[in-house]
C-alpha cells in the first residue's frame, strides 16, 4: 500500500538527473576556488613582508631571503611560480625543499609539513640560535615551540601566533599580522 | 486494532507533498538553467600575494577536508561534540559525552548498560540507531541496536563525534532511522609523542597510555592500552554492577603519495561486569525463576583497513574492509558474533553543478547462541548477508544559495528482502550566517535476529500479572518511517551560533506483541503499534568573553502510541523524557586554569515512573605546564543517586542508580 508514493518518489529521482544532466554549463565548469594551498603560499609571502629579519641574517642588502620546507612539500608548483619572481623590500625569494643542515642555519622562514610537526624541536638544535621564523600546521608544532600555525575556520584559511616563541629571537613581527592573528600559547 | 485504519490514510498523506516535490523538481530544473550566470571572483589564475591579508581571509577554499567543513552546512540537524567539549566536560565514558548533544536521550541503567536513542524510542535495547566508530559500524544483529557496554577507546585520542538526528537512511545504513552517530578518532600525525593519563576517584579508576610515533614523513602509527575498573552503584537490593575492562589497539596512517592515504587500525578488549536479573530455569508453566546476581563476561575486537584516493578532478574515492568479533557471557545470553563489511564509496562532479556520491556495502554476520531454559533462539547458529547500493546527486541549484540533495539507499536483506529508503533535501542560504534547511525520508528498521525467532520466558511484571512466554515472529516486517523535518542555523555573528530542528515522525509497523493465548499465557512480536512523535531541538554557543563560552541544549519530544501497547514488552514511547535540557559554562581563567559547570535536567519518564532529575558537574582544570594537565572533577553532584532508566521488561535485569562521583585526573604528555 505504500508503493505508489514511492513509485512517484523515485520518478522525480529519475527526471531530476536525466534533465539536468540535459543542461551544460562548459564555460563554467571550472568555477572552484582557489585551494588550500594556494591561499597558504599567499600567506607565507605576507608573513615574510610583515616580519623583520636582524639585517645580519642577509648575506649582503641584496642577499635572498631563504624560505625552506621540510617534509612532503603541500605547495607543489604554485610556491615556486607565485613567489619566483617577488622581492621583500631588496631581498629576492629563494625556495629550498628539506635542506641540509648546513643550509637549514640560513633559512629565513622554516615551513614544517603537518607530519613534521613533532620534528621541530630536531630541527632547532640544528639551526641554534638562529633567527627562523617557523610556520607549521597544527596543535603539536605549537607545543614543540613553533611561532605561526595555519587553521581552518568555516572553509577559510586563518592563522594563529605563539608570541612567547617570536620573543625568544630577535625577530620583529608588525603589530598588524599579531591583529589579525589568534593569539595562542602551547 | 484502531492502527489499521490510519495506516489507509498513509498514502494520501505522502502523495500530497510529493505532488508538491514534482512541482518543485521542475522548478528547480527551471532554476538550473538560468541560475548558472555567476563566476567565482577568483579564478585559480589570479596572484594571491596582491590581495591583502585581510582579503585572504576571507577566501574560501576548496580543500581536501571540504567534506569535513561541509558537514556544519549540511541540510541535516547536526551537532558536533568536539574534543575540547570531551575534555571540558569531564566526562569518563563515549555515553556520558552524548548527553551534550540536543534530540539524544541518555540513560545509565547500570554499570554496563546504556540506554542511548535519537529522538525518543529510549529503552534497554534500543534501535533505530546507527553509530560507526572510524566508519565501522557497531550493529548487534541480535537486537538491531548497539551494545554501548563495549564501545569505548582513549577519550583523548577521540577527534570528534557528530551527532546526526534523523533519518541518514538514504546514505548512511539500514539502521539510520531516528540517527547516526560518528565517532571519529584523531589522525595518527595528531597523536605523536607519549600521553599517560590517569583517574582516581569514588567511583572509578581509569589509566592510559597512548604512544605516537612515525618513520619518515608518509608513515605514522600510534599503539593504546586502557584500563577501567567501576564500582557498584546505587540499587536499594543490590546493584552488583561492578565492571572491568581492558583494551589495546593501534592506528596507522600512510600516505604513500600526495592522494593516497591508507589508514589501518585494530582494537582487542577484554571486561567482566555484574548484573541482578530474573531468569527462569525451567521450560513448562508456571515456570521457576531464580532472582540474583550473576556475572558477565564481555570481550571482542576489530580490524580495518580503508583507502582512500583523490583524482586531481577533485573525485575521491574509499574503500574499506573491517572484521568485527563481539562475544558476551550471561546467564540468558551467551552469544558470538563475527563481522566481515566491504564497503566502498565514490565522489565526483558532475556537469558543472552537481555533485555524485555513490557506494555499495556487503556485509556477512555469523553468529552462535547457547540457549538456557528462559531464552532460546532456533536455529542457534546462522550467517546472513545485506547487500546494499547508495546514489546521491547533491545539485547546486543557485551557488553559494540553494543545495537540493536527492539520494536513495536500496538494500536487500535476510529478513524482509528489497527495502528501499529515499530522501529528498534542500539547505538555503539567503545570506551569508543564515540558513534553512528541510527534508523529507523514508527510512527503515529491518528485524533483528531476536524478532525473528527467539522464545522467552518473562517473570510477572507490572504489566501482566502472570509468567508468559514470548516468541518471535518469521513474518516480523521492517519499522516504517516517514519523517518530515525542517531545520534553521545562525552563524552570523562570531560571537554567537543558534541552531533549531523541528521534525514530524510518522511510523508504521513499529514492534507490538499479540497475545496468542491465555494458558498458558502466550504472546508473540508483531508490527501492530503506530507511532507519531513531534519534536523541537535547540541547540546554542554563545562566547560571552574571551574566557568565558556557554554552551546549551534543549529537547522536546512528544510521542503518540497507537495499538495494543497494554500488554508486556511494550515500553514503546515510555523510556523517553517530553523535556530534556543542558547547560554548560566553560571558563578560561589566569594561570592556566579552566572552571567548567555543566547542569543537566530531565523530564520523569512517561512510565514506568521514574522521576525526573536536575544533576551538575563540576570540573577545575590546571595546567601548571604545557605538557601536563591537572583536574578535579566532582559528577552528579545533587543527589546521592538517581534513576535514569526504566527497567526493561525484555530482558528481567535490574536497572541501578547513578551515584554521585567525584575523581581527581592526572595527564601528561610529552
Amino acid at each position: 500500500m505504500m508503493h505508489r508514493p514511492h513509485h512517484a518518489f523515485g520518478l522525480c529521482l529519475a527526471i531530476v538527473i536525466v534533465l539536468s544532466s540535459l543542461i551544460w554549463h562548459p564555460e563554467h565548469s571550472q568555477a572552484d576556488g582557489p585551494k588550500e594551498y594556494q591561499i597558504k603560499v599567499a600567506f607565507l609571502y605576507h608573513f615574510a613582508t610583515f616580519v623583520d629579519w636582524p639585517s645580519s641574517t642577509y648575506k649582503d642588502t641584496d642577499g635572498h631571503l631563504r624560505i625552506c620546507i621540510m617534509g612532503k612539500d603541500p605547495f607543489g608548483e604554485s610556491l615556486d611560480a607565485t613567489l619566483r619572481t617577488k622581492k621583500i623590500g631588496s631581498h629576492p625569494l629563494e625556495i629550498y625543499r628539506n635542506p641540509s643542515t648546513t643550509t637549514l642555519k640560513h633559512c629565513h622562514m622554516l615551513y614544517l609539513a603537518a607530519a613534521q610537526s613533532s620534528q621541530l624541536r630536531t630541527y632547532r638544535q640544528q639551526y641554534g640560535s638562529a633567527n627562523v621564523l617557523t610556520v607549521g600546521e597544527n596543535d603539536i608544532f605549537i607545543q614543540h615551540g613553533g611561532m605561526i600555525k595555519f587553521f581552518l575556520d568555516d572553509q577559510k584559511v586563518r592563522f594563529a601566533i605563539n608570541p612567547d616563541a617570536i620573543n625568544k629571537t630577535n625577530l620583529k613581527v608588525s603589530s598588524k599580522l599579531l591583529r589579525l592573528a589568534k593569539i595562542i600559547s602551547p | 486494532m484502531t492502527g489499521f485504519s490510519t495506516t489507509q490514510n498513509f498514502p494520501h498523506q505522502i502523495v500530497a507533498p510529493l505532488k508538491k516535490m514534482r512541482m518543485a523538481t521542475l522548478l528547480l530544473i527551471i532554476m538550473t538553467g538560468t541560475a548558472f550566470g555567476e563566476i567565482s571572483d577568483l579564478s585559480s589564475n589570479t596572484d594571491l600575494t596582491e590581495l591583502s591579508l585581510e582579503e585572504l581571509m576571507s577566501v574560501e577554499v576548496t580543500s581536501v577536508s571540504k567534506k569535513k567543513q561541509k558537514l556544519s552546512k549540511s541540510a541535516a540537524a547536526i551537532f558536533v561534540i568536539t574534543q575540547e567539549d570531551i575534555r571540558r566536560s569531564g566526562v569518563t565514558s563515549i555515553p556520558e559525552a552524548l548527553r551534550m548533544a540536543p534530540g539524544i536521550q541518555v540513560a545509565r541503567g547500570s554499570n554496563n548498560q546504556w540506554n542511548i536513542s535519537s529522538r525518543g524510542f529510549n529503552e534497554r535495547f534500543t534501535n533505530k540507531l546507527l553509530v560507526l566508530i572510524d566508519g565501522r559500524t557497531v550493529y548487534n544483529p541480535l537486537f538491531a541496536g548497539v551494545a554501548w557496554e563495549t564501545q569505548d577507546t582513549m577519550l583523548e585520542d577521540i577527534d570528534r563525534i557528530e551527532v546526526i538526528r534523523g533519518p541518514g537512511g538514504a546514505l548512511w545504513g539500514v539502521n539510520a532511522v531516528n540517527g547516526v552517530i560518528n565517532i571519529i578518532t584523531k589522525h595518527a600525525q595528531d597523536t605523536q609523542g607519549l600521553l599517560v593519563s590517569g583517574v582516581t576517584g569514588t567511583e572509578e579508576g581509569i589509566v592510559s597510555v597512548r604512544q605516537g610515533g612515525s618513520h619518515g614523513s608518509d608513515f605514522q602509527y600510534r599503539l593504546f592500552a586502557k584500563y577501567f575498573n567501576r564500582d557498584t552503584s546505587f540499587n536499594a537490593v543490590g546493584a552488583h554492577d561492578d565492571t572491568r575492562m581492558f583494551r589495546s589497539g593501534f592506528r596507522t596512517d600512510w600516505q604513500p603519495a600526495t592522494q593516497d592515504r591508507v589508514m589501518v587500525q585494530g582494537e582487542l578488549y577484554t571486561g567482566n561486569g555484574g548484573q541482578q536479573s530474573t531468569v527462569a530455569t525451567t521450560t513448562t508453566f508456571p515456570y521457576a525463576f531464580t532472582l540474583g546476581n550473576e556475572d558477565l563476561e564481555m570481550s571482542g575486537g576489530h580490524f580495518l583497513t580503508r583507502w582512500e584516493h583523490t583524482w586531481n578532478s577533485g573525485s575521491d574515492m574509499a574503500l574499506q574492509f573491517f572484521y568485527d568479533r563481539y562475544e558476551r557471557r550471561e546467564n540468558t545470553v551467551k552469544a558470538t558474533i563475527d563481522t566481515f563489511d566491504v564497503d566502498f564509496q565514490h565522489r565526483f562532479a558532475f556537469l558543472s553543478h552537481q555533485e555524485i556520491l555513490w557506494g555499495l556495502e556487503y556485509r556477512y554476520w555469523m553468529d552462535d547462541l547457547q540457549n538456557t531454559p528462559g531464552t532460546a533462539v532456533f536455529p542457534d547458529s546462522q550467517s546472513f548477508n545485506l547487500v546494499s547500493g547508495f546514489l546521491q546527486d547533491e545539485i547546486t541549484v543557485i551557488p553559494d544559495t540553494l543545495i537540493v540533495t536527492i539520494g536513495t539507499k536500496l538494500s536487500h536483506n535476510h529478513f524482509t528482502g528489497f527495502e528501499y529508503q529515499p530522501s529528498g533535501r534542500f539547505l538555503w542560504t539567503p545570506m551569508d550566517g543564515h540558513s534553512l534547511w528541510g527534508a523529507i525520508s523514508r527510512a527503515v528498521r529491518v528485524p533483528s535476529r531476536l524478532e525473528d525467532n527467539i522464545r522467552l520466558t518473562l517473570p510477572a511484571n507490572s504489566t501482566t500479572p502472570f509468567p508468559t512466554l514470548v516468541r518471535g515472529n518469521q513474518s516480523f516486517k521492517s519499522e516504517e518511517l516517514l519523517a518530515y523535518e525542517v531545520g534553521y542555523r545562525l552563524n552570523t555573528f562570531e560571537w554567537i551560533t543558534f541552531d533549531i530542528t523541528g521534525f514530524y515522525n510518522q511510523y508504521d509497523n513499529i514492534r507490538g506483541t499479540r497475545v496468542v493465548s491465555l494458558a498458558p499465557p502466550t504472546g508473540t512480536l508483531e508490527n501492530n503499534l503506530e507511532v507519531d512523535s513531534l519534536g523541537v531541538e535547540l541547540g546554542s554557543d554563545v562566547q560571552l568573553q574571551d574566557w568565558w563560552r556557554i554552551r546549551g541544549a534543549y529537547t522536546y519530544i512528544n510521542m503518540w502510541v497507537e495499538g495494543p501497547i497494554n500488554t508486556a514488552l511494550s515500553t514503546t514511547g515510555r523510556g523517553t523524557p517530553h523535556h530534556q535540557g543542558s547547560i554548560r559554562s566553560l571558563m578560561t581563567l589566569p594561570y592556566q586554569v579552566e572552571f567548567d559547570s555543566w547542569l543537566r535536567i530531565s523530564d520523569n519518564l512517561p512510565a514506568p515512573n521514574i522521576a525526573g532529575y536536575l544533576e551538575l558537574d563540576l570540573r577545575l582544570g590546571w595546567k601548571p605546564w604545557p605538557n601536563l594537565d591537572v583536574s578535579l572533577v566532582g559528577q552528579n553532584l545533587l543527589d546521592n543517586h538517581h534513576p535514569e532508566a526504566a527497567p526493561s521488561l525484555f530482558l528481567a535485569t535490574q536497572p541501578t542508580e547513578v551515584q554521585r562521583s567525584v575523581y581527581g585526573k592526572l595527564t601528561w604528555s610529552y
